[in-house]
């Protein structure tokens, strides 16, 4: 009796939690869900004679990432392995803009997008463009 | 009336006489509350002080559990004599301790050490049951923190090194709680065992033989002559 007992009692409690499951969070850096962070337009401004800005507008979808504080994003340029820390516009605000001083014409430039929270970043999100007016 | 007349004197004098010849023993007799003796052969008493006429005496001492003692003791007239006697164990008594005290030690082996063990072993189970309940919940309570979580590097701490930590402490309690179980329920089924084969066992019970000697003692006069008295004694429970 004390081992049905026991065997019941033991059956209540299993190891339900699955790692390679725990990819739900968008603050997870191995997040496997939609992307959260979108480009939403970029251009080529000159702003000197033979000297050319890209500029990146980028959107955070707060449906998916829902922060409980202001944070920032770090976008990345592989060409020039540089990294730019952006603010928020606004407080709240969802939307960055990012500049890229000096690009050449004809030159495709890309990008790693992620947010940082606390010297932390989350999934990075890749986005090419090329130079050009 | 005249024969009445110097009878009745004459008795007196030879009474009076011999109450100032008798003396008196008293004893003192360990153990003291229920010791009997035999008194010269033939006269079984109890009683702590007897007056006898003078001169030499045999005393069979003898007590419950205790061995017989012969003596011999001279009665001075007119005079209180005091016997000191110690009644030592007897034999069968001595054995019946030993073989109760065997049976006792007998008893706790195959009774109540399975018991206390099992009694222990249970304890831990239980206590091997929460810690085993504790470390689902921290498991449990892991995986909510992670879906609260808003700091990158602290998820990645949770799934590198707290959660295969926890998932490590839930199967170490997990284990620990089987076999506690599973030695809780042996010792259980073995307790019970030892409890139902040892259920008829009987208690040693002590034969006082020497009371049967003591009893065989004694002879008692008849209309025919004389006739020893024997007893024997039944335990009634």
């Amino acid at each position: 009796m004390s081992i049905v007992l026991l065997s019941i009692l033991s059956g209540c409690y299993k190891d339900e939690v699955d790692l390679a499951a725990l990819t739900t969070n968008p603050f997870d850096p191995g997040y496997t869900g939609p992307a959260f962070i979108a480009v939403t337009n970029e251009s080529t401004q000159q702003v000197a004679p033979n000297v050319y800005n890209q500029v990146l507008e980028i959107a955070v979808d707060h449906g998916i990432l829902q922060p409980a504080a202001s944070y920032k994003l770090l976008v990345t340029d592989l060409n020039n392995d540089t990294a730019t820390e952006l603010q928020q516009t606004a407080p709240g605000s969802n939307t960055f803009t990012y500049t890229n001083n000096s690009v050449a014409l004809g030159v495709e430039y890309c990008y790693t997008i992620s947010v940082l929270v606390q010297f932390s970043t989350t999934r990075n999100e890749g986005f090419c463009a090329l130079a050009e007016l | 009336m005249t024969r009445t007349a110097t009878f009745l004197p004459a008795c007196l004098l030879v009474l009076t006489a011999l109450a100032q010849e008798q003396g008196r023993v008293r004893f003192f007799v360990d153990p003291g509350d229920d010791f009997s003796f035999v008194l010269d052969n033939k006269y079984r008493l109890q009683q702590r002080e007897i007056s006898l006429s003078p001169g030499p005496h045999t005393f069979t001492f003898w007590a419950p559990r205790h061995a017989m003692v012969d003596t011999s003791f001279t009665v001075i007239a007119d005079s209180l004599s005091i016997l000191t006697l110690r009644l030592p164990l007897s034999l069968e008594y001595i054995d019946h301790q030993r073989e109760l005290h065997r049976f006792r030690r007998k008893q706790l082996l195959t009774r109540s050490l399975p018991a206390a063990a099992t009694a222990g072993v249970g304890i831990w189970a239980v206590a091997g049951f929460f810690a085993y309940r504790n470390a689902h919940n921290d498991l449990q309570d892991l995986e909510k923190e992670y879906a609260d979580l808003q700091v990158p590097r602290a998820i990645a701490q949770l799934k590198e090194q707290e959660i295969p930590a926890a998932k490590e402490t839930f199967k170490e309690k997990r284990t620990a709680f089987f076999i506690a179980g599973g030695l809780f329920a042996a010792g259980l089924v073995g307790t019970i065992h030892a409890f139902r084969s040892t259920a008829h066992r009987e208690v040693p019970v002590f034969e006082d033989k020497e009371k049967l000697r003591f009893e065989g003692l004694v002879w008692a006069p008849g209309a025919q002559g004389g006739t020893w008295a024997a007893g024997i004694s039944l335990p009634l429970r």
